[in-house]
């Protein structure tokens, strides 16, 4: 069926991007898993979504971090088209379980209001990232207009205040809800590195703090 | 407000949001229920839906499937209908009703705006009691119904159904107007021009009581004076009112409505009463008597005494009364509520309505001819014997005042018609005092009479005993 062909590719693209988003991110995804190609992911998960193979729910994805295997993030995939509180709930519970506090929902056409504000209530102990699947079509970071950005870690970000003797307020600033920041999933006080090419220097750097 | 209160406010709702998210029982609600405002208790429903559980929150039925179709087209009118979303978040329109009339009552602003202040938290929501069957405290099984939706009720329009109901009232007038029996729809134009003259308030009246008794071809024409193109010849008004009176009265008297009441006569109690009373046994009597007379070969004496008995009946208060005027010919409507205004008798409205024949018959005038029928004959063959002529004018007048019913009129033996006529022919001398002094000197018979008695088959005492009781009835 036609209908299956085109959900299994988009399934296949959203699945390839969250692996790579995730990779990116610093956690540990193998690298035949970001290469995989169509066929493969059909092999593997089946090709019919009208018939539940793969059902959304297969695609759950658990990877560790490169540096820390403790922190560990899920990446869901629900069936619901639009999540409510009750997805959310139901979420949480699974990730209190296995005690893991961050975790990707990639939601099919929308969240209720309700829903986005109790991921916002559970923010500091739980970090609840949610994309639509449409934005995770494509990876945007390998688009030729976006720059290469590199998220600092807190010890670079303390070199780097010191080396320009500022305050972090005084960096230029880049909003949570950027999607560059949304694919690094990046918090308020980080600092990204953006490296950009430029015709009179080569290339040029800058750094955006997170508000 | 601070930023902090304001989250905390915010968090509250959420929290209602989240309570009431499952299903839960009334009082909960009822507690919940200050920390909505419109847009939350939306959200609500939303988030109910979503669960696929009814929208109403104290609802434990699953919300109907959602339908694929959005658009509803109406060829006939030409219109194009949205579907309600809003009803699929529900299991039933009465819980959709249900969730409107809260939604109505909550408040417009949210609570991080108002704060918990008092007016908002003592708010008394009024919140009805309907949905017993599916609540949650109630210990039922519930019992997951799949929804039936009728297509009808999904649509957000509505058509004017009471305008077009209106015109096509205007449109039966019409047609009682023009026909009066045409009951089927026809063209609609004329119903533009028509403009409402202070008649018509008395007409929509009589149609409103027509209309709760169904009699529209009792339709009064009352519209003279509107549109001059239909040609409605405008039958005399006060014929229409004495029907519309009738139908009334038919509908009030429905009991007495079998039976056919004579023209309004100065008493007609006694007639009624007769009428209703003892008519059917005394026809039976009649008849019973009639058939012995025929099994025992008549002795004359039960003739007699048959005759006696009928002319009892025949001969009432009223008739004696109209004998005593001299048996003159009614004067009419007029002179019969003279008297009766006379009489002092209130005129019941039964009375004031000119009643029409039933079955295109006066029963009371049949009856009279069928009488004179039966006695015809009999009646000529004393007029020959007593060589006399044309007193049939008096016989008529004298039983037109008789009360007749259907056991007193016909099926006579010949000699109870014989002896009936002798005592009627004693009444109708009584009424001419010609005759009277010819054939009943000094109230005995003369012996002419006798002669034709005999020949009648009637002997001396058997005359007598009947001459004497017709005198008798009449006085």
């Amino acid at each position: 069926m036609a209908d299956d062909e085109l959900e299994t590719y988009r399934l296949w693209r959203i699945r390839k991007t969250v692996l790579q988003m995730v990779h990116d991110r610093g956690y540990l995804v193998a690298q035949e898993e970001l290469d995989q190609p169509l066929e493969t992911f059909k092999e593997v998960y089946g090709d019919r979504p009208s018939e539940r193979k793969p059902g959304r729910g297969d695609l759950t994805i658990l990877v560790a971090h490169n540096d820390d295997p403790t922190d560990q993030m899920f990446v869901f995939f629900p069936e619901d088209t639009k999540i409510g509180i009750k997805t959310i709930k139901a979420i949480c519970q699974q990730m209190q379980e296995q005690t893991i506090s961050r975790a990707i929902i990639v939601v099919q056409t929308g969240m209720t209001p309700s829903a986005k504000q109790s991921i916002g209530d559970m923010a500091p102990k739980y970090t609840l990232e949610h994309f639509l699947e449409a934005e995770l079509m494509v990876n945007i970071t390998e688009h030729e207009l976006v720059p290469e950005h590199v998220v600092m870690t807190s010890e670079e970000k303390a070199e780097l205040l010191a080396r320009y003797k500022l305050k972090d307020s005084q960096l230029p600033r880049i909003q949570q809800s950027d999607p560059v920041a949304r694919y690094f999933g990046l918090r308020r006080g980080q600092v990204v590195k953006i490296i950009r090419p430029s015709e009179t220097a080569g290339r040029y750097i800058t750094y955006r703090l997170v508000v | 407000m601070s930023i902090p209160a304001h989250a905390e406010y915010r968090r509250k709702v959420l929290n209602a949001i989240e309570t009431l998210t499952e299903t839960v029982t009334r009082e909960q609600l009822v507690k919940w229920l200050p920390y909505f405002h419109v847009a939350s208790w939306d959200e609500l429903i939303e988030e109910r839906s979503l669960g696929n559980s009814c929208g109403y929150p104290l609802c434990a039925r699953p919300s109907r499937p959602l339908q694929k179709q959005r658009y509803h087209i109406d060829r006939q009118s030409k219109k194009i209908y949205e579907t309600c979303r809003d009803r699929d978040k529900f299991c039933s329109d009465e819980c959709f009703d249900l969730s409107a009339m809260l939604r109505e009552q909550l408040f417009d602003e949210p609570l991080w705006m108002t704060g918990e202040i008092p007016e908002r938290m003592n708010r008394y929501f009024k919140v009805s009691e309907n949905t017993g069957a599916y609540m949650v405290n109630n210990s039922r099984p519930i019992i997951a119904v799949k929804p039936q939706r009728l297509p009808t009720r999904g649509v957000e329009v509505v058509e004017e159904k009471f305008v077009a109901k209106m015109s096509d009232l205007r449109v039966c007038e019409k047609d009682a107007g023009s026909d009066e029996d045409a009951e089927e729809e026809d063209d609609m134009p004329h119903v533009d021009e028509y403009e409402k003259c202070p008649d018509d308030d008395i007409f929509l009246d009589a149609v409103q009581r027509f209309v709760t008794s169904k009699r529209t071809n009792c339709l009064p024409k009352e519209e003279k004076g509107e549109s001059p193109s239909e040609k409605v010849p405008p039958p005399p008004r006060r014929v229409e009112n004495e029907e519309e009176k009738l139908a009334r009265l038919r509908k009030k008297y429905s009991v007495k409505d079998g039976k056919v009441r004579g023209p309004p006569i100065v008493e007609p109690r006694a007639l009624i009463e007769r009428n209703g009373g003892g008519s059917t046994t005394r026809a039976k009597e009649t008849t019973k008597a009639l058939g012995s007379c025929e099994f025992e070969k008549k002795s004359n004496r039960s003739v007699v005494d048959f005759a006696k008995d009928v002319l009892k009946e025949w001969i009432t208060e009223e008739c004696r009364s109209a004998l005593r005027m001299g048996c003159k010919t009614t004067g009419g409507d007029v002179e019969s509520i003279l008297l009766s205004y006379l009489s002092g008798q209130k005129i019941s409205d039964v009375d004031r309505v000119a009643m029409p024949e039933v079955d295109a018959v006066d029963v009371e005038k049949r009856r009279h001819a069928i009488l004179l029928q039966s006695l015809g004959p009999v009646w000529q063959e004393l007029e020959a014997k007593l060589k006399i002529s044309s007193t049939n004018q008096l016989l008529a007048r004298l039983t037109a005042n008789f009360s007749l019913n259907s056991g007193n009129i016909t099926g006579f033996s010949k000699m109870e018609l014989r002896a009936l006529v002798i005592s009627l022919w004693r009444i109708v001398c009584h009424m001419n005092t010609e005759f009277e002094d010819r054939h009943f000197p000094e109230n005995c018979p003369s012996q002419e009479f006798f002669a034709i008695a005999r020949d009648f088959g009637l002997d001396m005492a058997d005359c007598e005993e009947l001459v004497d009781f017709a005198v008798l009835v009449i006085n």
